[in-house]
């Protein structure tokens, strides 16, 4: 019982780094600024005006609803809506870069809300979507990392104090809200979906096919030919993960993949059909499961400022390594990596307890800041938030965290791994013999000591050439 | 003073508590109803108990500014319905005003905007594809103003009116010659299993009437055939 209120207490109330709410709140800020600017301010007339579409006086029902509120009578002029759009404008502005951020997510809500209000007609699930993330940003000390008042603030607590900054810690609570309502989101439509039995569009599996047909919102028709039997088993599936959403995320296993799932599905959507910004909004709410530590690797810098490096472990005497070594040094951009030898065997064993030479020796290994270290295709999974490149190629970064494709990209890797010596060229004799002892052999002691052998020939060998002047002395 | 901060510490975390746990009851209810939840909740419950609840969590849902159906391409369908404001001429000709979600007609002369009708079921009902990128705003309220049974609606109203605004804007002159003002629904059946999209049918929504109108963009009187 005991352990069940700690538990309790602890998922409402534990301290959780702000960096994931920081995400959450600049993306909803774009999100806010480009929804505003684009389809808001040029059509404030057409949306909320005697002359437009909407004849506010029309819907006073609607708005005197119970609960129902908003800033704007039916008579607001026009020119008081233009002015409270570009004040909506001014507040994405400091949500995007953390200024005065608590006050500007409050009015973002407030005055979404109110125009919102003021004419539903224009409203999709996406706008509904937009204004609850700022309620619950409203509700997040997001200003904690990743913002000009965090920068301010700490400045200040210098000058006229001998504290440091702030902490870019809070109380888990607003993020758990925000958590839960995407759980909802995912498992009601799911829900929803399922409820017309087969006679449905997605049981009967042809719910994407007709949404790709959908006239009116399909983006093109490049795709309106595919047959409905092609799209079943991802209709299928897509409906599965939404039903199944809210305890694929509470796990920590599944976490990874349902989150890059997701991604997939969403940017699917928005490449295909016309459904404003809701694939980015929802999209907002995935920082929010995204550890603090990933966000961080990707920036760089912990919380004090510390640099943030990911260290590979790697066979520095085979040629395939090396290789891969070096395309990895192209490809870090941001210098986040720090490249180690697995044959320096007191600085492995320090820093990866429980791994052994030949663990080492079959595969690559990467260690993250926080600690944890991965092998293999993992690792190269891991080497991913910290690589530019897959900013870029993102699906393919999404795809190597499901299963299915994780287990054929473990495959390759073991298999290249194991058959290494066939597509390497040897530049030196001791990298052959290195190659030789590996190819094939079950790496058992007998192996690993002919390794260390090897190497301790070849370590010799070099510290003589090395040193001609005590030779010939 | 220490134990007055932690008293107040944990009233307040009391407080949040409560206002967690009550945002989710609510999120929960509003949603659960469309799926069963509202028999089960009548039976748990009963009838008045539970449309209590219900209304108590819609105005919170509503405060929160969180109320909204989750159901979004829960069913997909298999046909756009699209409004289109007919124009009846006093010589007999039609005028329609078509709207820039619909897809373009693959028999349509070209630099062609508006059509007489007589021959538009027969030659023109092969349509398209509009390239959809940022119409969702209008695509919505086109769809609201077209839902729903052939009635009087102060959203059909007021779009009709905004059509009329835009096709006379310059040259007022043309209404004098208006008999009638309708807005129509018209259906396009996506294509199934290929071929391009196709007329599927057009529906009477409303006539108007300038009298229920005084911002009717020009005094004329039309012709009104109840």
């Amino acid at each position: 019982m005991r352990a069940m209120l700690a538990a309790f207490s602890d998922f409402w109330f534990k301290a959780l780094p702000a960096h994931p709410a920081a995400a959450f709140r600049i993306t909803l800020g774009l999100v806010l600024m480009l929804d505003a600017g684009a389809t808001l301010l040029p059509n404030v007339a057409q949306w909320f005006g005697p002359l437009g579409l909407y004849e506010a006086s029309d819907y006073t029902w609607w708005i005197d609803r119970p609960g129902r509120w908003g800033m704007f009578e039916a008579d607001t002029s026009v020119e008081v809506l233009r002015w409270a759009v570009i004040g909506l404008m001014a507040s994405a502005y400091g949500l995007i870069f953390g200024l005065c951020t608590r006050l500007a997510a409050l009015a973002a809500f407030v005055l979404l809300t109110s125009l919102h209000h003021r004419n539903p007609n224009i409203l999709s699930a996406a706008d509904i979507l937009l204004r609850s993330g700022l309620f619950y940003l409203a509700l997040m000390p997001s200003w904690r990392a990743w913002s000009l008042d965090r920068l301010m603030l700490g400045r200040l607590a210098r000058v006229w104090t001998n504290f440091g900054p702030p902490a870019q810690a809070f109380s888990a609570w607003s993020v758990r809200l925000a958590q839960v309502q995407l759980c909802l989101l995912y498992g009601f439509t799911g829900l929803e979906k399922a409820q017309h039995g087969f006679d449905g569009d997605w049981l009967n599996g042809s719910a994407i096919a007709r949404s790709l047909r959908f006239v009116t919102i399909a983006r093109v028709d490049w795709l309106s030919w595919v047959p409905v039997r092609a799209t079943a088993p991802v209709t299928w599936l897509t409906l599965l993960w939404e039903i199944a959403f809210p305890l694929l995320i509470v796990w920590r296993r599944t976490r990874p993949a349902t989150l890059a799932f997701g991604v997939l599905v969403h940017a699917g959507i928005f490449l295909t059909m016309e459904v404003t910004h809701f694939s980015f909004t929802i999209l907002a709410f995935y920082w929010l499961f995204v550890p603090a530590s990933v966000l961080m690797d990707m920036r760089g810098k912990s919380q004090d400022g510390t640099r943030r490096h990911y260290r590979v472990f790697y066979d520095t005497m085979c040629p395939v390594c090396n290789k891969a070594r070096r395309q990895l040094t192209r490809l870090d951009w941001l210098g986040r990596l720090r490249f180690e030898d697995l044959h320096d065997r007191s600085l492995c064993e320090a820093s990866l307890p429980g791994v052994s030479y030949a663990d080492q020796l079959r595969a690559m290994y990467v260690l993250r800041p926080d600690g944890q270290f991965f092998s293999g295709f993992a690792a190269v999974r891991t080497l991913m938030p910290v690589l530019p490149i897959f900013w870029i190629l993102w699906p393919l970064w999404m795809l190597a965290w499901l299963p299915g494709f994780s287990h054929v990209g473990a495959a390759v890797y073991r298999f290249i791994a194991r058959n290494r010596f066939k597509y390497a060229a040897c530049d030196s004799e001791v990298c052959s013999l290195h190659l030789k002892l590996l190819a094939g052999r079950e790496l058992d002691e007998e192996v690993i000591a002919q390794v260390i052998a090897l190497h301790e020939r070849f370590r010799q060998a070099n510290t003589k050439g090395a040193a001609p002047e005590s030779a010939t002395a | 003073m220490h134990a007055l901060k932690l008293c107040f510490r944990f009233a307040w975390a009391l407080c949040v508590l409560a206002f967690c746990l009550l945002h989710i009851a609510s999120l929960f209810e509003f949603n659960a109803r469309y799926v069963g939840g509202d028999k089960a909740l009548d039976w748990l419950l009963g009838e008045e108990p539970s449309a209590e609840l219900h209304e108590c969590a819609s105005k919170w849902c509503r405060a929160c500014a969180t109320e909204q159906r989750w159901n979004m391409f829960s069913t997909v369908g298999a046909s756009s319905d699209i409004p289109c404001v007919v124009i009846l001429h006093k010589n007999g000709t039609r005028t329609l005003l078509r709207s820039e979600q619909e897809p373009p007609l693959l028999n349509m002369p070209s630099g062609l905007n508006y059509i007489t009708s007589t021959e538009y079921t027969e030659a023109q009902s092969e349509f398209g594809w509009n390239f959809n990128c940022g119409n969702g705003r209008l695509r919505k309220l086109e769809s609201n103003v077209i839902d729903g049974p052939a009635s009087y609606s102060s959203a059909r109203l007021n779009y009709v009116r905004w059509r009329m605004r835009g096709y006379l804007e310059g040259r007022p002159e043309l209404a004098d010659d208006f008999l009638r003002v309708d807005l129509v629904s018209i259906r396009i059946d996506h294509p199934d299993p290929d071929g391009p999209p196709r007329l599927g049918g057009a529906t009477w929504k409303m006539q108007y009437d300038e009298r229920w109108d005084s911002d009717w963009p020009k005094q004329i009187k039309l012709t009104r055939i109840p």
